[in-house]
């Protein structure tokens, strides 16, 4: 295994901080820019039983699937090449590439941040049941929610968890926090159409980042939703994240993830989402070279263990 | 108390709505596009569990009386004219995935179980590991790739798509061989042929029925509109191929599942692929097995999922 393979955008503080790392190791990496990922790529995975061989071709470059040494994968970027309004035709397209990288994942032996497919589990401990129980299983308390077509159970749920709750749409990028009287107000009028309402108990707000099962905790707080954060410094973590993280991370299958967790007053985490794909850009210089060395150690290790 | 999610349109609804007012089920029948019309509903989610009520028809049900839920479609039905992928669509869709992800009751099926289908090679590799042998498979877009495949399997090969999208069926022949250029648009999904004959086996929980399918067409489903002629029989599998076919929805999280298998000339059985949502109505109404029957039983009985 020697190559290292990067699909996504140099735009990218992730993309630019591992091939960086890798390049300063001495190690290969080839990056497949999301702008060629339908033009620039060639597939071709053989699966014979569940055993995957094959290769592709970034360019005139042909990269056996058995040398890979891992795959850094930011979907975003990748697919987000393809842009918006697709018409029928596109979004066939788009789903086949998926389709095929779902497939190629699956086979593949080497890390993969992250490794994309059915049952990954990312996103809100309410689209994912799975997701609510690692994160129990992690030491982490799903936020409360409700969801519903109705103001008056909003309300309801609004009045019983302390009128402070997020409220977000369905399709909606971000929730924005509710509290108080005005809260009530704008539930009172809203319109008939889902919803939900994440209760949020008193306590600190904190972004955690995790990489390679180690926490790094910022500061944050209800002005920053829907906001690539300020870059921030970390903060102290409790000692126990470290072992719930890894844990986490080891449940949910994933090298690297970010929570928004409101540690409450109770001692309680209460974790209100887990984002598959983070954004580096919002987290201080010192993390994020922390984090591009624990992804590219992730790499190396398989490329010096080949090497011997 | 049974959910139902589908259109009444639909001959796999149409069945199971039947068979529940003849056997005096109490169930609900919803359509998602009534959604926010014909009914509403709201549940929350804490630590000392779920809680909730559906409203339907002017009455209101708590969710501690629903036991279960089939979901035969959720997001491609909408009104005529209407676009696939607008907002009310998406959003109605939205909040029926949370319930059903969320409610502490048996799901036929759940979302993420469903979702292995949608990748086909993804798929192959999980039924390989829970024991069927599956076939020499190579996805691809370069055209030198598929051709030699193709050669490769002794020109006995088949291509279909890698999504669970226009998922049919087709033997490839030598005239395919100059227009595998349109491949680099768009990744394809090879496979060597396999000889036999096709069995279709429904997992429904604990409970298994296979037919026969004996056919000259290439996608069976098909046969009759390629004018080809068809026959379905009631067959029973040997011990270690049942086995294999409750390991494989297992493996999956599918509870209820159509499994493709063929079965070769030297008895080895094959699996192709298991479909979360079969149309078992198909089937029966060739065979007179009673495979919507059992659906109701395990909806009745089966244990939360």
């Amino acid at each position: 295994m020697t190559t290292v393979l990067v699909i996504g955008s140099v735009q990218d503080a992730c993309v630019r901080g591992v091939l960086t790392e890798l390049e300063r190791r001495g190690a290969d990496a080839v990056l497949i820019p999301g702008t060629e990922i339908r033009t620039g790529l060639g597939l071709n995975c053989h699966f014979s039983g569940d055993e995957l061989s094959g290769y592709l071709f970034v360019g005139a470059r042909r990269l056996p699937l058995e040398e890979l040494a891992g795959v850094l994968f930011r979907p975003g970027c990748a697919f987000g090449a393809f842009g918006t309004n697709l018409d029928e035709e596109q979004q066939y397209v788009q789903t086949e590439l998926t389709a095929a990288f779902y497939g190629l994942f699956e086979g593949l032996h080497c890390p993969i941040v992250n490794r994309a497919g059915p049952g990954v589990l990312c996103g809100q401990p309410f689209n994912e049941s799975a997701l609510a129980a690692a994160l129990r299983d992690g030491g982490f308390t799903p936020a409360s929610v409700l969801l519903a077509s109705s103001s008056e159970q909003a309300l309801e749920f609004y009045e019983r968890h302390g009128r402070q709750a997020l409220f977000g749409l369905p399709l909606a990028p971000s929730p924005r926090l509710l509290s108080g009287e005005e809260g009530a107000r704008t539930l009172a009028q809203q319109s008939s159409g889902p919803c939900y309402l994440q209760a949020v108990p008193p306590g600190r707000w904190q972004r955690v980042l995790v990489a390679g099962g180690i926490p790094f905790a910022a500061a944050t707080g209800p002005e920053e939703l829907g906001q690539i954060p300020t870059p921030s410094s970390p903060v102290a973590t409790p000692a126990a994240y470290q072992y719930h993280c890894g844990r986490l991370a080891e449940r949910v299958g994933l090298e690297l993830f970010e929570m928004l967790v409101v540690r409450g007053d109770d001692g309680r985490d209460v974790c209100f989402s887990l984002n598959g794909y983070p954004l580096l850009e919002s987290w201080a210089a010192p993390v994020c070279e922390r984090v591009t060395a624990i992804l590219s150690d992730r790499f190396a290790c398989n490329v010096k263990r080949a090497a011997a | 108390m049974i959910l139902l999610f589908g259109a009444m349109t639909d001959s796999v609804m149409g069945f199971l709505v039947a068979r529940m007012l003849e056997r005096e089920v109490h169930f609900l029948f919803l359509d998602p596009r009534n959604h926010g019309d014909g009914f509403h509903m709201g549940w929350s989610v804490e630590p000392h569990g779920c809680d909730g009520r559906l409203h339907f028809a002017g009455r209101t049900y708590p969710l501690s009386d629903i036991r279960s839920a089939y979901v035969r479609e959720l997001s491609t039905l909408r009104p005529e004219g209407q676009k696939q992928g607008t907002y009310d669509d998406g959003a109605t869709c939205w909040l029926l995935n949370c319930f059903l992800e969320t409610a502490p009751i048996l799901v036929v099926n759940r979302a993420f179980a469903s979702m292995t289908n949608m990748s086909k090679p993804y798929q192959t590799q999980r039924i390989a590991r829970a024991g069927f042998p599956v076939p020499r498979t190579l996805v691809t877009n370069c055209p030198d790739e598929a051709r030699a495949f193709y050669e490769g399997c002794g020109r006995r090969a088949i291509f279909k798509s890698t999504s669970g999208i226009r998922s049919i069926v087709v033997r490839m022949k030598d005239d395919d061989l100059e227009r595998l250029d349109r491949l680099r648009g768009c990744p394809t999904q090879f496979q060597e042929w396999i000889p036999g004959t096709d069995v279709r086996v429904h997992v429904m929980g604990e409970r298994l029925f296979a037919t026969e399918v004996t056919t000259d067409a290439v996608d069976y489903r098909y046969a009759g509109r390629d004018g080809h002629e068809r026959t379905m029989r009631a067959v029973e599998l040997p011990p270690d191929i049942a086995r294999r076919c409750r390991d494989t929805a297992a493996a999956l999280g599918l509870v209820s599942a159509g499994i493709d298998l063929r079965r070769t000339p030297d008895g080895e059985y094959y699996c192709f692929e298991a479909n979360p949502t079969p149309g078992f109505t198909f089937y029966q109404q060739y065979t007179g097995q009673r495979i919507g029957d059992a659906l109701v039983d395990l909806l009745l009985t089966g244990a939360p999922n």
